[in-house]
């Protein structure tokens, strides 16, 4: 397998370094075969690639400790799932991962309709120009199948913090996501660089950042819950270096996804919304480097290596790459605009909505980033490192949340151009009136924190909101004699990326309540009991009922038995500390209970010689709403990301009528 | 001859496993047989030591400095030893020998190139040492011992030699050829033979020059 592994990654750079020779002499003579040859390049490069995470995943799960990173990353004895799960759990593994989904990507990109496009072997030079990076440092510096000249009887292990389901799905689905942002960036180097008269080559590119935007979405999801059950701190998001690094493409993804109607409506923005695909795949290398490098303390600590100064170099590249094309587009963008119309005609209009959100969403990633950096920009001012927490990210970030919502509210029911602002004033009246009420009713059950009620109000007035704009299109079908609910689900089934973007909206605003009451509202205590012992907390009353130890394979589990009351009923919890004997570590598994109104959390902190268990439990409120909230966002994702079905156009049908062809009218 | 051969392959083998002085051999204690087993596998060997120990004696306690190749890695005791502990030249072991016969077994790994010689030398008189190779067409030598009839593991022939009555502390050269190493150059080859396909054809396609009238649409 060392050979096998080996081969195809130097494989995979020979190919691509001749897609890339081909593509560029294609270009400069105009060549259509060195220019099909780049494209197949593509192709040839993803099937070496794929042959090398076969050869990786063959020698994993056969436990090939003549490999060196087989050797680091698992056991005779750890199960099959975590043995396939350790291909992403060490640097070369993960590396190969990314190639794997660039991979991927690539041979769709090549064998789909992009090829048709004018600008497409471009597109396919800049796959190829990011293909020969990673490869490069996978074949230099992160080979997976680097051998051992002695193999060892049995292997170190996987780290057990990665010894969990959601760690399992996690990477994969974040770097479909991160790896996601290479084609649309490969579209906008190429509509700036070909100058895309027609914007077909900016627009082919939605379909794939709402593709990569839902992997980050769901990456993102997994994560958060992987270190809400596994990291035993009671909370799913830290601010930490390596989730800021996936979060700030998240928010310019999301900038895309609503600038790209403008353009494709009347073309304008077109500098701006090819700025954002260059920025998002800038963010998604820069957290690639972030959680390799080590530069930024992590709890993703386990993936350093020493490739950092490469990708220093390829960020470097890429960003003065992309601003140079950026500026020298500058003045035809700026004519194509203004012929375009170019200029927003009320305030009062989608377009301004949009052009405010987009504003707002890349403001945010803006804070987002330089609360991530500033350590280092400490550093390199003051010579010491400063952290910021938590504190700066939600102040900072309060003010953009509050304003995104009132124009996720606002902006549906917007019209192109310029609205009324009366018909605008008629259309939120309820909306508003339920935002309002839903502010006094929180205050009349006690609540206090300000930001706490004006989030809540504002998300009950944008749901309210986004279901009078869902129930608009629902109306007019209805007032054609179809039921509500059948009128709703066709009219959504005829604009599905639409629908599904309110879905999107909803799960936001129900997840933002969800972190809003977990956020604000968590109680906690920490306590030690003797078996038999009680103590209160909220509306629950806790037993620590005895405590157990299991040897498993390779595994110590000590089980601590516990009975909480909450006035109604008795329900049973197991909180765990896990000795994983080959890496002498321990993890923690966290006991939840988990209800929508809240989840109690119990953690075990230790155990004492007398039969006391210390326990921290927290009462997080609404924890349960971020889930359902973020599975909402992601079916909703999913509704706008499935590929439109192929209309025949009326000109079609009338052809087809005309010329007999009764199996096309059908 | 032999002598001569093993001194070549002494000089020119990649590894060769020099052997640690040993303690005293204890009255009444000896190796009745030593089984020294060779799995050659690919850039290595793993050996494994089985040992009867004859006790004409009352049960003791001994502590055997028991030496090892140079390079000997990932030692694993399997039988018969007490307590060990690893040391530069191989390891000290305390053992439970009772009265009459007894085994010990122990394991390591050793690297190797296409060929090896192993050095070893035992705390203990040796009755009688056996060597058994295993392995697709390894060749096994014993200096000063002798070959005896090969043994059948399977579809497999083992070769098989001997040494009898091998005072304690004494060396034994044990010579393997013919054994399985890896090719690290042939990934880099397989894709140095694509690099001139590709190349080849690029350039040839280069000289011929462009289709006359076809012209890509991109800019």
């Amino acid at each position: 397998m060392t050979a096998l592994g080996s081969f195809a990654l130097y494989a995979a750079l020979v190919v691509t370094l001749y897609g890339l020779a081909a593509g560029i002499l294609g270009l400069r003579r105009r060549d259509p075969v060195l220019l099909e040859s780049s494209r197949r390049a593509v192709a040839g490069w993803a099937g070496c690639i794929a042959l090398a995470a076969a050869a990786l995943l063959y020698a994993l799960v056969t436990r090939d400790f003549s490999i060196r990173f087989v050797a680091e990353t698992t056991r005779a004895d750890l199960p099959l799932l975590y043995a396939v799960t350790a291909f992403w759990g060490g640097h070369a593994g993960s590396l190969l991962l990314w190639a794997l989904v660039l991979a991927l990507y690539g041979a769709v990109a090549a064998s789909s309709g992009l090829r048709r496009l004018p600008a497409a072997p471009i597109v396919f030079l800049v796959l190829l120009g990011t293909a020969a990076f990673f490869t490069l440092i996978l074949a230099a510096s992160g080979n997976p199948f680097e051998a051992l000249r002695i193999p060892p009887p049995d292997g170190r292990g996987l780290n057990p913090l990665l010894r969990n389901p959601w760690m399992a799905a996690h990477p994969p689905a974040l770097y479909l996501g991160f790896v996601g942002t290479t084609v649309p960036f490969a579209l906008a180097v190429a509509a700036l660089a070909s100058g895309d008269p027609d914007g077909a080559t900016l627009r082919a590119a939605r379909p794939w950042v709402r593709l990569g935007w839902l992997f980050l979405t769901v990456g993102l999801l997994f994560g958060a819950k992987w270190s809400y059950v596994v990291l035993g701190w009671g909370g799913y998001w830290a601010w930490d270096p390596v989730e800021n690094a996936a979060l700030m493409p998240w928010l310019t993804g999301a900038a895309y996804l609503h600038s790209v109607q403008v353009f494709e409506r009347d073309g304008t923005l077109r500098r701006w919304t090819a700025g954002l695909l260059m920025l998002s795949f800038a963010l998604a290398i820069l957290g690639t480097f972030l959680t390799r490098s080590g530069v930024l303390s992590s709890v993703h600590a386990f993936a350093n290596s020493s490739v950092g100064p490469y990708f220093v170099v390829f960020l470097a590249f890429l960003v003065a790459g992309s601003a140079a094309l950026l500026l020298r587009r500058r003045r035809d963008a700026g004519a194509a605009d203004a012929g375009a119309g170019g200029q927003i005609d009320s305030l009062l209009s989608r377009e301004a909505a949009f052009l405010a959100n987009n504003v707002l969403l890349v403001t945010a990633a803006g804070a987002v980033l330089l609360g991530t950096l500033f350590p280092i920009l400490a550093e390199v001012v003051t010579g010491d490192r400063i952290n910021v927490g938590p504190p700066y990210f939600n102040q900072v970030l309060l003010p953009v949340v509050v304003l995104l919502l009132l124009l996720m509210a606002v902006g549906p029911l917007l019209s192109w151009r310029r609205s009324d602002p009366r018909e605008m004033g008629v259309l939120l009246a309820a909306p508003g009136a339920l935002g309002a009420l839903a502010a006094l009713g929180g205050a009349a059950l006690g609540i206090r924190h300000p930001a706490a009620l004006l989030i809540g109000a504002l998300c009950v007035f944008t749901a309210a909101a986004t279901v009078v704009e869902a129930g608009r299109g629902a109306e007019v079908r209805r007032r054609r004699g179809d039921a509500l609910p059948v009128a709703l689900v066709r009219v959504a089934a005829r604009a599905r990326t639409r629908y599904g973007g309110y879905l999107v909206h909803l799960g936001l605003l129900i997840m933002l309540a969800g972190i809003t009451g977990s956020s604000v509202f968590t109680t906690q205590t920490q306590t030690a009991l003797r078996p038999g012992e009680r103590v209160r907390l909220g509306r629950y009353e806790v037993r620590y009922d005895e405590v157990s130890a299991v040897e498993g394979a390779g595994l110590t589990v000590t089980a601590a038995a516990l009975t909480a009351f909450d006035g109604r009923g008795a329900v049973s919890l197991e909180a765990r500390h896990v000795h994983h004997r080959a890496q002498d570590a321990i993890t923690a598994e966290v006991a939840i209970h988990s209800t929508w109104r809240d989840d109690l959390y119990v953690v075990l902190i230790g155990l004492s010689g007398d039969r006391r268990a210390t326990f921290r439990i927290l009462l997080n409120p609404m924890v349960a709403w971020l889930w359902a909230g973020a599975a909402l966002m992601v079916a909703g994702g999913t509704i706008a990301a499935l590929p439109a079905r192929r209309r025949v156009s009326p000109g079609v049908l009338e052809d087809a009528r005309q010329s007999a062809q009764p199996e096309l009218v059908r | 001859m032999r002598s001569m051969l093993v001194a070549i392959v002494i000089a020119l083998a990649p590894i060769a496993a020099a052997a640690a002085p040993s303690p005293p051999a204890p009255p009444g204690v000896d190796i009745g047989l030593l089984l020294l087993a060779v799995d050659a596998k690919r850039d290595h060997l793993r050996v494994s030591e089985a040992l009867r120990l004859s006790n004409t004696g009352p049960a003791r306690t001994l502590e055997l400095r028991v030496p090892l190749p140079e390079g000997a890695a990932y030692l694993a005791v399997h039988r018969g030893i007490e307590r060990w502990l690893r040391t530069a030249g191989g390891f000290t072991a305390v053992l439970r020998v009772p009265a009459g016969i007894s085994e010990v077994a122990y394991s390591y790994a050793l690297p190797s190139g296409r060929t090896a010689v192993m050095i070893r030398s035992f705390p203990l008189r040796v009755q009688r040492l056996e060597v058994v190779a295993r392995g697709r067409g390894v060749g096994l030598e014993l200096d000063g011992g002798g070959p005896v009839d090969a043994v059948l593991l399977g579809a497999e022939t083992l070769p098989r030699w001997e040494v009898r009555a091998l005072p304690a502390g004494e060396p034994v050269t044990i010579l393997l050829d013919r054994l399985p190493v890896s090719h690290p150059w042939l990934p880099a080859a397989g894709a140095s033979g694509i690099a001139v396909v590709l190349g080849t054809g690029l350039i040839r396609h280069l000289r011929r020059g462009p289709p006359p009238g076809e012209e890509t649409s991109s800019r």
